[in-house]
């Protein structure tokens, strides 16, 4: 048994009420490492494609990695992963906060949730014990109220929980899972999956404890990442300094900040209001960490006077400050954090949520949408009132909320009118915060992410604007595909690590070279950087096949998804640097699929390829879809 | 001239790095809930600080076994003496000494030998090991923000009751 992992998983059977423990296999820890990797791993082997998502055949894993809750600096950090039901392939989100670290803690690497639960229930986990307990007083309760409800329920106010809200309760599509009040896994609607199992929260209170192979070896590896860490200018500076949003700045000055719906992309007039430093200056209460981090950029904020006074939390990220401000065109800082604390009262996803309201703003001064379909609401560009209305409207599925909670897709198909053309999002999940016409190679790293539009399953933003490792031109096709595939390998090994993806801004672990060091004296397994990657390569292409798999039952291919929305591919970027460009999709793409030795024509992974990997049952599957 | 652990808690980011480093040193595990180290991280009153031994000796009487002793400027566990009833934590004020449950042995803080890994773990500069007649102001400043917090924590009361948040208005 290597060390490490706590080296078992619960399997929960929410329909007849029971669990059952599963010793975790050896082959996937060597395999897979945690996380995503997990997940996909259960995925593609137990749930059959085509299934209902909010239905009881999907299976809702939460999952943690080798490096999760050890020494190393970010691991903190758990995993959720189901069939999404926003966009009906892999679905796959992950979270810093308390919680992962604690589920090693309290005994079970990966919890498995299958079937639908009759009436609401949560899970209390406590050192090895576990049962299912009534939810009844909880369900109906927002994010914060369920937190504090659950730590006097059990009465203890060390336990780490995460819930759904009642977004997810009501299984909106944008859902999020939270995590200490403030923290989501947002993306691709993992709540919805949670709500729709009667699943309201997961406590857990671990005082079981994980071991090294070699203690010594291990501690001076992760002192090493450490030092890393805090010499690197992002890691060490940047971002403990001005938070995530120290961005805000950087991609307007370079010219790919998505304006409007990405309207009026380049720059939006006014961002000096929303950058970090202001955010420094204005509302900051304080810097907040997840568990063992070694970056700190939390944000805690208070609104002091205003319409908004009063809101108090963590936040505003970069992320948000662009889907509630440069999206829908509100340039002040206290109705954003205003609309992110709804987000975490209610549990769902900032970034989706941000982008479904820009794009029905966009709708609404086309004149697709009118006053009587929003009930009365003005919902123009730039109106903050409208905006903070809407986001509480999808939080509780209220009026024309409970439209637009249904994802991009489903509330194009119910508005109609060719509202789809609007739509901002690849693969039905809506875009975030970068422009691809001013970044060519992000705009392939979302073309061909395995859970639709996003920026976490490679960032090219890294070395296309802040020029690290190294400085690409952001406005070329040239050599982007390879710097795609190897930034996709990277970030499957921080998804099933299970580390933060910040770590990567430090030089030794975007290397994988740190990732190699801690994780051998943490195994007792020899692991170079070259077979950290393989790992990586296998749990992408295991995503791939689960994505051609889905596609596949529906008459889709994968070259016709993996795509960008119209207006990056003929509309030229409207204002800044890059203005007059499209992103030259068909080159990247046909050189990405050549390097990964895909299949050019449907862009399905070749079975001689997955072999290759150790895939033999996806090779088969593809074998088939190939014919 | 003696050492002394002290810190900046308006600074802390509650990651309890200084808590998988503690439990890490002293048992070579991994789990913040063995630590002599703790971060206290309370929601609704934004508090993240450490709690960590200041070294005062008022276990010492405590000790019915005398397991507890000074060694030069520190108050160490003598784990053959030990009994592990607890009453040291007792009478802690800090919570700073516990028994813990695998060796049924007291625990606290014995700064590392004096070379506290804590101190070096903490990325924020909370926690700092300084000469005790540095120690002093730090000391202070901690004393006197406890005092003024009491305070401030009755006007943001006040102030949040005569202030409802928008969204309960």
């Amino acid at each position: 048994m290597p060390r490490g992992y706590a080296g078992k998983l619960l399997r929960v059977d929410l329909t007849r009420q029971k669990c059952k423990e599963e010793p975790l296999p050896e082959e996937w820890m060597k395999n897979y490492l945690g996380g995503s990797g997990f997940g996909i791993k259960i995925l593609y082997d137990e749930v059959k494609p085509g299934i209902e998502a909010l239905g009881p055949e999907n299976k809702l894993i939460i999952s943690t990695g080798a490096l999760t809750g050890t020494l190393f600096p970010c691991g903190g950090r758990w995993g959720a992963q189901a069939k999404s039901p926003d966009t009906g392939i892999f679905g796959d989100s992950h979270s810093g906060g308390l919680f992962g670290p604690e589920l090693k803690y309290a005994g079970f690497d990966a919890l498995i949730f299958e079937g639908i639960s009759e009436k609401p229930v949560y899970l209390w986990i406590d050192s090895g014990k576990y049962e299912l307990r009534d939810a009844k007083e909880l369900w109906g309760k927002d994010v914060f109220t369920t937190d504090r409800m659950l730590k006097e329920e059990l009465g203890d106010e060390t336990i780490k929980a995460i819930y759904i809200g009642p977004a997810g309760e009501k299984l909106s599509r944008i859902a999020a899972i939270m995590d200490a009040m403030y923290r989501a896994a947002g993306r691709t609607g993992m709540g919805a999956v949670m709500g729709s199992k009667k699943l309201k929260a997961i406590a857990a209170k671990g005082e079981l404890t994980l071991e090294a192979a070699d203690p010594d070896k291990f501690e001076a590896a992760c002192k090493a990442v450490f030092d890393h860490l805090q010499a690197a200018p992002i890691s060490g500076t940047g971002l403990p300094t001005y938070g995530t949003n120290v961005l805000t700045a950087v991609i307007n000055a370079s010219g790919l900040y998505p304006t409007r719906n990405f309207r009026d992309s380049g720059v939006i007039e006014g961002y000096e209001n929303i950058t970090g430093e202001t955010l420094r200056d204005t509302i900051l209460v304080k810097n907040r960490a997840c568990r063992f981090c070694g970056i700190h950029c939390g944000r805690y904020s208070a609104v002091w006077s205003g319409p908004y006074a009063g809101v108090t939390g963590e936040g505003p990220e970069y992320e948000t400050v662009w889907s509630f401000g440069g999206q829908t065109g509100v340039t002040r800082l206290d109705a954003i954090q205003a609309a992110h604390h709804l987000t975490n009262k209610y549990g769902i996803d900032g970034i989706s949520t941000g982008n479904i309201i820009g794009w029905a703003m966009e709708l609404y001064e086309r004149g697709i949408i009118k006053a009587k379909d929003t009930g009365g609401i003005d919902l123009k560009f730039g109106n903050h009132e409208a905006m903070v209305k809407m986001v509480e409207m999808i939080g509780l599925r209220q009026g024309f909320g409970d439209v637009l909670a249904e994802g991009l897709t489903r509330a194009a198909q119910k508005i109609g009118k060719g509202s789809d053309k609007f739509i901002m999002g690849v693969k039905g999940l809506g875009l975030p915060a970068y422009d691809p016409r001013g970044a060519f190679g992000h705009g392939l790293a979302y073309a061909t992410s395995t859970r639709g539009g996003c920026h976490l399953k490679a960032y090219l933003i890294a070395p296309e604007i802040v020029g690290y490792p190294v400085k690409l031109d952001p406005l070329t096709a040239e050599g982007k595909a390879k710097a795609v595939i190897d930034f996709q390998h990277v970030f499957a090994i921080c998804d099933s690590g299970d580390i933060c993806k910040f770590a990567t801004f430090c030089p030794e672990v975007a290397s994988l070279e740190d990732v190699a060091a801690t994780l051998t004296p943490l195994t007792g397994w020899k692991f170079t950087a070259a077979d950290v990657a393989k790992i990586g390569e296998r749990i992408w292409n295991l995503e791939y096949c689960y994505n051609a798999r889905e596609y596949n039952l529906q008459g889709k291919t994968l070259r016709e998804m993996d795509t960008l929305p119209e207006r990056c591919l003929k509309e030229g970027m409207p204002v800044g640097p890059a203005k007059g460009k499209v992103v030259p999709l068909k080159q990247m793409l046909d050189e990405y699929y050549k390097l990964r030795g895909f299949d050019d024509k449907t862009g399905t992974p070749k079975p001689e390829k997955l072999r290759e990997l150790g895939l033999d049952k996806a090779a088969e599957d593809m074998a088939k879809i190939l014919k | 001239m003696p050492k002394a652990l002290v810190a900046d808690s308006d600074l802390c980011t509650g990651c309890e790095l200084c808590a998988q480093i503690c439990a890490w040193k002293k048992f070579k595990t991994m789990n913040p809930r063995r630590a002599r180290i703790h971060v206290i991280r309370d929601e609704p009153s934004l508090l993240d600080a450490p709690t960590f031994c200041i070294q005062c000796g008022l276990c010492i009487d405590a000790c019915p076994t005398g397991a507890l002793s000074w060694k030069d400027d520190l108050v160490v566990v003598d784990e053959e003496k030990c009994n592990g009833d607890g009453r040291c934590a007792l009478v802690c004020p800090y919570g700073a000494i516990h028994v813990d449950p695998t060796t049924n042995v007291a625990v606290k803080c014995d700064t590392c030998m004096g070379k506290p890994a804590c101190v070096e773990w903490c990325r924020q500069g909370v926690l700092k090991f300084v000469d005790v007649k540095d120690a002093a102001f730090y000391k202070h400043r901690d004393t006197a923000r406890l005092v003024s917090r009491h305070g401030a924590d009755l006007w943001w009361g006040k102030y949040k009751l005569w202030i409802k948040p928008w969204y309960k208005r």
